[in-house]
């Protein structure tokens, strides 16, 4: 029997990147639908809320994967490795992912870890979510420059971005993590072992 | 600039985006994303045409932020000069500069990463972190394995969308519908290729031979040196 | 010989709640042997060989009992100090016949012993290019030397030479199995233990691979493969060894004479022995009788044994007593089949896959063209695949589809299904489907109408699952296809489409799911969840008398133990049948198979192929894509070759050519037997693998 280590092992890793992996795909074809809605609200300038509306989709890799393996640094490590995934596909970008990642991560790791990583129910889960939506809006002050926006502005992008945060990569992530497990297919994880 | 080892080009090139980002200096934003993107192009192997058309959403985005500059700027008080009426809004000089700040910057971290992605080898990249960034082998290898399935899972999305059609059912970009089969899958395939890995006798402190090695020369720590420099050089001088 | 590797007293479970999915094991293999491990689906050898090859418990599963690995060695893996008999050496130094215990090796150490080769081509491979894979094996090894070169030479000993810089994504399945083989070799390992290697490939590739582990090993490899199908593997195997569920498998090996004696005992396991069963598909085919059959149901404990394999329909609601109809919880209760055995009776008329008549005309002979193509071009991506193709395929008719990996099959069955995108003269059931050069853009809807009800099966029938459970998945179609029947009026495609498309989102599992569907149909109709209370009385009869069709139809497939888990727990070949009824009970006119029987065994391929027989005789169309040259020939009426874009029907002797080209040394003109194939009860393995899928 496999009892719940803090080293990655080698299934481990490459299930997190199989999993950002198709996140990356499904990322794709959501940003597809985003830059249209983007570009439709340029002329009102409102474009940037097209990108606040998927911003959730980009860490539901990183919540999944903490999930489903509840173990310390899980959450920023699958985000480092999917940003560096990013990379390799060539994201237009570049480098700056991996930071970006790693505060995103950070994020939502610093909730598991205020949990003690013992805890991993719907709220955990939500505030984790919400972290990194906290983390990485920081970030976006640094990244795009978000200062130089308005204040009410600024609380809508950072309303959509926690709405959109707690949709996808919290909800979805959820219900798709607590499916997986049902179905029994996770029995060699953390989640399946205690969803039993 | 492709014979420039991975790693170090990307840390470079991070370095310089940080840098970039400390402050807002439109002319050097644009002197950077107008040299990286020429650079880019004069590369000989690259793919114009796909670097055109990787352009678009990116200018896209800056066209983007310049519009929410333009009407969301913070720095909107009544200074300067009323430079044009756009809706029912009177811009001010002080939007325009918010607006420019914004959307230049997106097109400075643009061009860099343009610069990145299409000057280099994913499986470089990888080898480079594995060898001069002391990245663990089973994180390296695992990350590649899984990087090569992309074009596989990639195509499964859309099979997966087909099956359901075949039962008359639609299925949303992100719904769980389809996320379900492809993360199974996922699961499996990672199951499977850990067991494969391991039965070619991957271990992960087992001494390696390596075959795929990646030099580090001179030419990429005065890329580093060379370019950060640069933009220190510009945030101060111009 | 001296032993190789051996083990003892080995017990493993999935999950230790469970019963074990084997006990009590002894088994050894000598050196330079060749064993065939066999044993029907779903009796635990692929777990055994996993255990064997030391993956398994570490990725799954508790198990308990000693594994050797015997034999002279240079100590080069982590041995543990406290390892049987494990003396002082230092590297280099060779022991003789000792044993070490199999978990004291880490993989590297373990891979210059043994090497596995896994069923499935697809999921092998971290790399991108082939000599980067074999490369990657060299690494792993610590070859010091030149690694490309000898990476080339290993390519060369394989013959894949040619193929050095290919991605590996665009191999062929047999070319990715002699690629796994090379980094075998790559390891240096000794011994290899292959899973099914043959499973999904065409006959040339399984030739080549055949031919190529035979000369491994004359040179010394020593072999273990697990298969459920004996043929390639005896020209040149050292014996035959059963899979049970405890005991001393040695005991009851066979060698090789007494193999080609003993044809009874495998057909006692249900096992495939050649091809003979065969004669009794092609026999009905050509005459027309449908043979009734059932599947018995494997239930744990339960015993069921000595059910004649002809006789009773465990899924007719009439053909046995009131107890048949008992519910869920009595999988058990068919009675025996009131006309006895005789073989050969149509279905009962309240048979839950009988169409009624309202809906289907007696097509016998009719001579009514289901398919009509003309001028079709289709397109694999952007590019046009097939050109210029035209056929036509008669309504209730069976074709199969043949031809090597690769060579458009699929891509043909996703553009009949109006799943692909094509462009030309493409008639389904007399109406014109609309060719789509977008063919992605195309909505459920419409492709339910233009192409009517066609049912596709894909290859991979994980994808196309709905339910949490098999038992909603099969309860959701029933529902669908029981509104759609309910309206005998309306039988235009449009509105039956209409309805069965926005049935088949009625399913309450998900709120996003209520986002999508669009209901523009009469009122809601409650989900039947046999589970959920209280309707209105007409309702809740409805929805237990589709319960009760529902437990039927999976007890008359062998899934019955099943209904309560969820889809992806089943293993590969219980996949396909779920699938598979889950198709047939949606009232398609034309069903599109993709490789329907790989991952059965002789059982459950019989029980599908009479199962697909009798929907025939309805007048259901059947398109088929297999790599079963044999089962083409037998089960089709008119087999096409999809070979360089290009199809072209193959008569009768081009086909036999055809087999003896792809099949050296098969005899393809099996004995005539009476049109009724009985077979004893197997009792070696009823209980099916649980847990992991296969």
């Amino acid at each position: 029997m496999e009892k719940k280590t803090n080293t990655w092992k080698l299934k481990e890793i490459i299930l997190v990147a199989m999993i950002c992996i198709v996140f990356g795909v499904v990322y794709l074809a959501a940003v597809y639908l985003a830059s249209f809605i983007a570009s439709a609200l340029t002329p009102f300038g409102l474009s940037p809320l097209g990108n606040e509306l998927v911003f959730g989709v980009w860490f539901m890799a990183a919540t999944l994967s903490g999930y489903i393996l509840q173990k310390p640094s899980a959450a920023i490590v699958s985000e480092v490795i999917a940003s560096v995934i990013e990379v390799l596909l060539g994201n237009w970008f570049g480098p700056m992912v991996i930071v970006a990642g790693i505060i995103q991560g950070a994020g939502a790791e610093i909730v598991f870890a205020a949990n003690k990583y013992r805890k991993f129910d719907g709220m955990v889960m939500y505030f984790a979510s919400a972290g990194a939506c906290v983390t990485s809006f920081l970030w976006s002050f640094v990244r795009s420059g978000y200062g130089k926006f308005s204040i009410p502005f600024l609380a809508m992008l950072f309303v959509i971005r926690l709405i959109s945060s707690l949709v996808f990569s919290g909800f979805i992530c959820k219900m798709t993590g607590d499916g997986l497990a049902r179905m029994g297919l996770l029995k060699g994880y953390e989640l399946g072992r205690s969803h039993e | 600039m492709k014979k420039l080892n991975p790693g170090w080009k990307l840390l470079s090139l991070i370095i310089a985006s940080l840098l970039l980002s400390t402050t807002f200096h439109i002319r050097l934003n644009l002197l950077v994303a107008a040299v990286c993107l020429t650079v880019t192009f004069c590369t000989p192997g690259v793919d114009r045409r796909r670097l055109l058309l990787s352009m678009i959403p990116f200018l896209l985005a800056a066209l983007g932020m310049f519009t929410a500059g333009l009407c969301f700027g913070s720095g909107g008080g009544t200074e300067g000069v009323a430079v044009s009426a756009f809706g029912q809004r009177i811009l001010y000089a002080s939007n325009l500069t918010t607006a420019m700040q914004l959307s230049s910057r997106i097109l400075a971290y643009g061009g860099l990463g343009m610069l990145y992605a299409f000057t280099s080898n994913a499986f470089e990249l990888v080898m480079s972190l594995m060898q001069q960034f002391k990245l663990p082998p089973k994180f390296a290898y695992g990350i590649l394995a899984a990087y090569h399935f992309f074009p596989v899972v990639q195509e499964e999305y859309f099979i997966v969308g087909s099956a359901l059609k075949v039962r008359g059912v639609k299925a949303g970009p992100v719904s769980p519908k389809r996320l379900f089969p492809m993360l199974v899958q996922a699961m499996e395939r990672s199951e499977s290729l850990a067991m494969a890995m391991e039965s070619r006798g991957f271990e992960e402190n087992a001494p390696r031979a390596v075959a795929f090695s990646v030099p580090v020369g001179l030419a990429d720590y005065l890329f580093l040196a060379g370019l950060n420099g640069a933009i220190l050089a510009g945030l101060t001088l111009l | 010989m001296s032993k190789l590797l051996s083990c003892e007293n080995l017990t493993f479970w999935y999950d230790q709640k469970k019963a074990p999915v084997f006990s009590g094991i002894s088994f050894s293999v000598s050196q330079g042997e060749m064993v065939l491990l066999m044993g029907p689906s779903g009796c635990g050898k692929s777990t055994f060989a996993y255990c064997m090859a030391g993956l398994y418990p570490e990725y799954a599963g508790h198990m308990e009992g000693n594994i050797y690995l015997h034999g002279e060695m240079a100590v080069t893996g982590k041995l543990p100090s406290g390892s049987c008999g494990a003396p002082d050496v230092s590297a280099g130094k060779y022991i003789e016949t000792q044993k070490y215990p199999l978990s004291g090796y880490g993989p590297a150490a373990r891979a210059r012993k043994l090497s596995i080769l896994f069923q499935n081509p697809d999921n092998q491979f971290c790399m991108d290019r082939v000599d980067h894979e074999v490369m990657f094996a060299l690494e792993n090894m610590n070859f010091q030397g030149d690694i490309r070169r000898r990476a080339r030479s290993l390519l060369a000993q394989v013959g894949l030479l040619e193929e050095e810089m290919s991605p590996i994504r665009i191999l062929s399945g047999g070319m990715k199995q002699k690629l796994a083989l090379c980094t075998a070799l790559a390891t240096e390992a000794q011994m290899l233990v292959l899973d099914e290697p043959f499973a999904n490939l065409d006959p040339a590739s399984c030739a080549s691979l055949a031919a190529l582990l035979a000369k491994l090993n004359r040179q010394g490899t020593t072999l273990l493969v697990v298969d459920h199908r004996p043929d390639w593997w005896r020209p040149f195997l050292s014996r035959v060894v059963f899979m049970e569920k405890e005991g001393d498998l040695d005991a009851a090996s066979m060698s090789p004479q007494e193999f080609e004696t003993g044809k009874e005992a495998f057909l006692a396991r249900g096992l495939f022995y050649d091809d003979d069963w065969l004669g009794g598909i092609r026999l009905s085919r050509r005459s027309g009788c449908v043979e009734e059959t059932a599947f018995r149901p494997d239930a744990p404990g339960a015993g069921s044994t000595g059910q004649d394999a002809a006789g009773p329909d465990a899924a007719g609601p009439d053909a046995a007593g009131p107890d048949a109809a008992a519910g869920p919880d009595a999988p058990e209760s068919n009675a025996p089949d009131p006309a006895g055995g005789s073989g050969k009776q149509y279905i009962s008329d309240s048979h839950p896959c009988r169409k009624p008549e309202t809906v289907w005309s007696d097509t016998s002979g009719s001579g009514e063209i289901m398919v009509s193509a003309e001028n079709l071009t289709i397109f694999h991506g952007k590019k046009p695949f097939m050109e210029k193709l035209s056929f036509q395929i008669p309504k209730g008719s069976v074709t199969a589809l043949v031809g090597a990996c690769g060579s458009g099959k699929t891509t043909l069955l996703h553009a009949l299904a109006g799943i692909g995108r094509y462009k030309g003269n493409l008639q389904i059931h007399g109406r014109t489907a609309k060719g789509s050069l977008w063919g992605r853009g195309r909505t459920a809807k419409e492709s339910l109408q233009a192409n009517g009800r066609t049912g596709l099966v894909f290859q991979n029938p994980r994808f196309q699952f709905l339910g949490q459970t098999v038992e909603e998945e099969i309860l959701m179609t029933l529902e669908a296809t029981e509104r759609g029947r309910r309206k005998p009026d309306k039988r235009e495609m449009t509105a039956n489409s209409k309805e069965t498309g926005q049935r088949w989102q009625t399913d309450g599992t998900g709120s996003d799911q209520k986002r999508q569907t669009d209901r523009t149909g009469p009122g809601q109709e409650k989900q039947a969840d046999a589970a959920v209370g209280n309707p209105p009385g007409q309702i809740q009869q409805k929805e237990n008398i589709l319960t009760r069709k529902a437990h039927e139809l999976l007890a008359g497939f062998g899934l019955l133990p099943y209904i309560k888990d969820s889809p992806y727990a089943l293993s590969q070949g219980q996949q396909r049948r779920l699938a598979l009824l889950a198709m047939l009970v949606c009232d398609c006119s034309l069903m599109l198979l993709d490789e329907p029987t790989y991952a059965q065994d002789e059982q459950a391929t019989r029980f599908i192929l009479t199962l697909l027989e009798q929907q025939v005789a309805q007048g259901l169309t059947v398109i088929m894509a297999t790599h079963d040259l044999a089962l083409a020939e037998a089960f089709a009426d008119q087999v096409f070759l999809v070979d360089k874009g290009n199809v072209r029907e193959l008569s009768a002797s081009e086909l036999q050519e055809y087999m003896h080209r792809a099949m050296p040394g098969h005899a393809s003109d099996c004995l005539p037997v009476n049109g009724v194939r009985n077979f004893r009860e197997g009792t070696c393995c009823n209980t099916p693998e649980g847990g992991n899928a296969k």
